[in-house]
Parts: C-alpha cells; structure tokens; sequence
C-alpha cells in the first residue's frame, strides 16, 4: 500500500505506537486492535475516542483482560498474566495483520469519501471500527462502546 | 488441582484464541527470562542452548538496542 497517502502522525506515530504495543504483548502481528491503541496514543485524552471510553490505558488493559479471558478455558489464571509482568517492549519489527492493512484501506476510503487528500489518525480509527475484527469487537463489547456512534462522532 | 476439559472449549474460534494467547504469553514469558538471564550475567549462548535454538536467533529477537 502507497503509505505516502498518510499523514505523518500516522506513518511516524500511530504505526509506531501499534507496533510496539504488539511487540510488548507479545502479539505476531500488528492486528487492528493494536492500530486501535496506536491512534488512541496518538490523539491522546480529550479526542472522540477517549471521549467514548476508548483511552489508552482503557485499551491497554481490556487487552490484558482479553488475553486472560482466552487462557482460561486452558486452566491458566488470570494471575499467571500477572505474574509474567506487565508488557515491556522488546524492539521486534512486526508485520501488520490482515485485519490491520484492511483497516488502512478503509481509512484511505473514508478519506477519500470525505474529500480529503490526507488521511489523518481520526480517518484510520473510522477504518478499524468499519473493518470486521474479532479482537476490536471483542474490545469494544468490554468497554461499553457503540460502535455506530463512536463512528458518527469521529465524522462529524 | 484444575482439570482441564478441552472438550468444553465447544467453538473452534475460541480454541484458536486461546492458542494465539498461549504463544503471546509464551513470548512475553521468553522476554521475561532471558532479560533475567542476561542480567544475571548469561552469555548468549547459555540462553540459546537452555531455549535450544541458536546464539543468532537469541540475539536477533533479543539483542539490547542500546
């Protein structure tokens, strides 16, 4: 994908802010829900997604309490997440998953809907939420979001 | 002592979750004990032949960036 059509705070933050989040979880991939966090990062508190109770540290830990949530049919504890400690990231280069490419593709044409000739963090998290994602409804679910009306918030 | 039912994991989505779970906590368990390792004066090569791969490897996924 052309990612000259992003605008730096994409490109130099959210990208950077998802991928090291990825790392420091230990994910294998950049997934949307990373993108999600990244854009979060970037935009900081007052914006229309820290509005809707998708902050930061929100999204940092409902993905904490994704990954306990899913070990535990295995009989692993939630308490065996904490005793590992909390993410540090490690420098690893990751890829971006299926989810997450599909997600700029959406931001480009949300963009493009809107007539605008550079997609801004705001574009790409309007991407993610109308990219079919298993782990970011799963986020959105645990954190009380309505999707639709977050979307309508972020193009109005 | 827990028991562990496979079988009640009925949805196949939640069982390939739950394995791209284990091997996120696994690397983050990795991460954990060779930082531990080195700082507790490891060589490289003691960490690869402990997670048996190779001294490239170890340094490749966790060579300090200083």
């Amino acid at each position: 994908m052309a990612l000259e059509r992003f605008g730096r705070d994409i490109r130099r933050d959210v990208l950077r802010h998802a991928e090291r989040e990825a790392d420091a979880l230990g994910a294998p991939a950049i997934g949307a829900e990373h993108l999600l966090l990244g854009v979060a990062l970037t935009e900081g508190p007052g914006c229309a997604l820290s509005d809707a109770g998708l902050d930061a540290p929100s999204v940092r830990d409902a993905l904490e309490a994704d990954l306990a949530d899913a070990l535990a049919p295995l009989g692993i504890p939630a308490s065996a997440v904490e005793a590992v400690g909390p993410p540090v990231p490690t420098g690893r280069r990751l890829r971006l998953a299926p989810a997450a490419k599909r997600s700029l593709h959406q931001a480009l044409r949300t963009a493009l809907d809107g007539g605008d000739r550079r997609i801004h963090a705001g574009h790409l998290a309007v991407g993610i939420l109308r990219t079919p994602s298993a782990p970011v409804q799963r986020l959105l679910d645990r954190l009380g979001v309505d999707r639709d009306a977050l979307v309508r918030a972020l193009s109005a | 002592m827990t028991t562990i039912d496979l079988e009640a994991i009925e949805d196949p989505a939640d069982g390939l979750r739950a394995v791209v779970a284990l091997r996120a906590l696994a690397d983050r368990l990795e991460a954990r004990e060779v930082r531990r390792a080195l700082d507790a004066g490891w060589t490289y090569a003691d960490v690869a032949a402990a997670l048996g791969v190779t001294r490239q490897a170890v340094h490749k996924k966790h060579g300090r960036r200083r």
